[in-house]
């Protein structure tokens, strides 16, 4: 990037980066995350936690049973130690465990006498007393552990990749929203940016020193480099608070659909932010803008909706075609990928198929706002821009 | 030097510029003038690169004007404009840096001029935030912070205060001094005769007076002679002399104006005066700028009237 690029990116980047409305607009997008991950966390997303309270020294030995019970409950088991019964009675009664093992001999729990966490200890029971009848007849150590621990049975899987389905899918529901707020919200800044220096008028001053593609230029990598960075910023607060609260199934996301993800957010900025530029530019006042960005905004909430649609078959003709269309492929392609198993020749057909209209775009962009930028007063129809001959 | 040549711009079928020729020579302060929509911004515009001409050249120095040699100018546009949300003294860093300094000159130039300016203690400001004669010495600093070797200046007198004009004109001569070129328009016309060493008058996109103020004034046409009469009043004394015709309400130094028709002869009008009462002051009166303009120019009605006419035949 030349020195005027630079510069100018520099500048856009920095002066938002100190902007009120930026430090907000982050703040309440990481906050929202947050309260999100929260709300999946305690309406039973992630992990049970369940208590068991052990009364008496006969039931300390289950204590280390117990908890290796937790992956067949598909919960974290914890144990604590009481006084005696009437202890475990309270605990159990005050809702401070979920059950009670009394002596060794007895369980006690609120209400249901059918609960998991009862026959787990049933099975615990059975467990330590066919230990216990081992150890007594002579049996080595060794073979003990290995008849009570024997190696698993492998797995055969008969249809893989389906049993996880639903959690793919709503990681990829999740790229999809996030793209399109990204897309939809960097696209505007580019579109408000060149505005606001046509309504300041500062455009003539920044004008006569460089030329108009190094300013367009310029803004677009400086909101795109911000825009890159908050978005990234998103994303890492949503995987890293998603681990800390057990609400992500990290082993599903891995660093290639993250990098995925980011490529195409880099794609549909860099297609979205020259169409934003063009409906920029041929207004000059913020009032205008929302007539001038109306349709296009159409666009990019019809490409969000329907990829969000097609999702729900991801092998279905729909979600295919959105992927490969441009104005639809930043949001549909990484979410088909995410979920169904995608051709790379397919991966790299859509990449090539957006690459051409971006390169297509920025030569329109960029007459466009060469001939418009200095144009004041009253939206101007693209027509006009286009046929007019003189390039300033 | 700038030499602008034959210009000629249109937009749709209103011609802007109709084959304008324009010297701006190093060390001098060059005046431009003429009526509202005559050409001025146009030609500026063109000289800054913000627009392209039709047809026509701009050289500097002889060679053709391109980008290096641009980021080498200073611009005041006369619709004035920067950043409303960004500190004073960054945003004339930023243009300083576009125009081609690094960071460190940038910022000093920055300092030094805010200083020249009597706006130092505001450089942390947004610009928002100053009045608006401060926010027109700002504009005036973003023309100038890259030290150029030329400043094209749209309209910088307008909507300043006395003591505004009076920094804004000693910065300027202290340009001119350094051997800058400059070059401004103005409708005030009495500030132009007082700061500029030569004078541009545009009309209808072509120019039809240029040359030292002075020189200009000496060639003008048309004599105007001032007549003082001990004890009398009025023009009543004039009736009848063929070509002469009393200047109404000029009342400037005491005494009659009297223009004179190229066909009448000074000397009758002095045997006159001496008619009607003694003579105590005859004198040839050179032209001020603004008049020698209205002459050139003509008045606004029929300047209008000719812009209409003119569109017509374009269409």
């Amino acid at each position: 990037m030349s020195g005027a690029r630079w510069i100018v990116a520099r500048r856009e980047l920095v002066e938002r980066l100190r902007s009120r409305a930026f430090q907000v607009g982050t703040a309440v997008q990481l906050v929202s995350i947050v309260i999100a991950l929260v709300i999946a966390a305690v309406t039973g997303g992630g992990e049970d936690t369940k208590k068991v309270a052990l009364a008496g020294e006969a039931s300390a030995a289950y204590a280390a049973p117990l908890r290796a019970t937790g992956p067949a409950l598909d919960a974290k088991v914890e144990t604590t130690v009481v006084a005696d019964r009437a202890a475990a009675v309270k605990a159990v009664r005050d809702g401070d465990a979920d059950a009670a093992v009394v002596d060794g001999r007895e369980v006690v729990v609120d209400d249901d006498p059918g609960d998991t966490l009862a026959a787990a200890i049933q099975s615990v029971r059975r467990e330590l007393a066919l230990r216990d009848a081992l150890d007594r007849a002579g049996v080595p150590p060794a073979e003990l552990r290995a008849a009570l621990a024997p190696a698993p049975l492998t797995v055969a899987v008969l249809d893989p990749g389906t049993s996880d389905l639903s959690t793919r899918q709503g990681i990829a529901f999740i790229a999809i929203l996030l793209l399109y707020i990204a897309i939809f919200t960097y696209g505007l800044w580019v579109a408000g940016g060149i505005v606001e220096e046509k309504s300041s008028r500062v455009i003539e001053v920044v004008l006569s020193a460089i030329r108009p593609r190094e300013l367009l230029a310029g803004k677009i990598a400086g909101l795109g480099l911000l825009g890159l960075g908050q978005f990234a910023l998103v994303i890492a607060v949503g995987l890293v608070g998603g681990t800390l609260l057990d609400t992500v199934d990290l082993p599903h996301v891995t660093a290639g659909w993250v990098a995925l993800v980011v490529l195409w957010f880099l794609l549909g900025y860099a297609l979205y932010a020259c169409v934003y530029a063009v409906a920029g530019a041929i207004v000059s006042r913020q009032e205008d803008l929302q007539s001038s960005t109306g349709a296009l905004n159409m666009v990019v909430v019809a490409a969000y909706v329907l990829s969000f649609v097609a999702l729900q078959t991801p092998d279905g003709a729909l979600m295919t075609l959105l992927s490969f269309l441009p104005p639809s492929a930043p949001m549909a392609m990484p979410a088909r990928w995410l979920v169904t198993d995608v051709p790379a020749w397919q991966l790299a057909l859509s990449i090539a198929l957006t690459l051409v209209a971006i390169a297509a775009l920025v030569r329109l962009a960029t007459v466009v706002y060469s001939r418009a930028a200095l144009r004041m007063g009253p939206k101007v129809s693209l027509r006009s821009v286009l046929s007019a001959g003189r390039s300033a | 030097m700038l030499q602008c040549r034959d210009l000629h711009l249109r937009y749709g079928r209103t011609v802007a510029l109709d084959g304008l020729s324009l010297d701006v020579e190093p060390g001098l302060m060059t005046g431009f003038v003429g009526p509202n929509g005559a050409g001025k911004t146009s030609t500026m515009r063109i000289v800054l690169g913000v627009l392209g001409p039709d047809s026509g050249t701009v050289t500097w120095n002889g060679a053709p004007v391109d980008a290096d040699a641009r980021r080498r100018f200073g611009y005041m546009p006369e619709e004035r404009g920067l950043y409303p949300k960004m500190k004073v003294a960054d945003q004339l860093v930023y243009l300083a840096r576009l125009h081609g300094l690094d960071t460190v000159r940038a910022q000093r130039a920055t300092d030094d001029l805010l200083d020249r300016l009597g706006i130092g203690d505001r450089a942390g400001d947004t610009l928002e935030r100053l009045s608006l004669g401060n926010q027109q010495r700002v504009q005036l600093a973003a023309a100038l912070v890259h030290g150029p070797d030329l400043l094209v200046l749209d309209e910088p007198f307008s909507g300043l205060d006395p003591i505004g004009v009076d920094v804004l004109a000693g910065v300027l001569q202290e340009e001119v001094a350094r051997g800058v070129p400059v070059l401004f328009s103005s409708h005030q016309l009495e500030l132009v005769e007082r700061l500029c060493d030569r004078v541009s008058i545009v009309k209808e996109g072509r120019v039809v007076a240029a040359g030292a103020v002075e020189e200009l004034r000496r060639r003008d046409q048309r004599r105007v002679v001032r007549v003082a009469l001990d004890g009398v009043e009025g023009s009543d004394w004039l009736t009848g002399m063929p070509g002469a015709e009393p200047l109404g309400d000029e009342r400037r130094g005491g005494g009659l104006l009297v223009a004179l028709a190229d066909d009448a002869d000074p000397q009758e009008l002095l045997d006159r005066a001496r008619a009607a009462g003694p003579v105590t002051h005859f004198s040839v009166v050179l032209p001020t700028l603004a008049e020698l303009f209205r002459a050139v120019v003509g008045d606004e009605d029929e300047a209008a009237r000719e812009a209409a006419r003119e569109r017509q035949e374009v269409a």
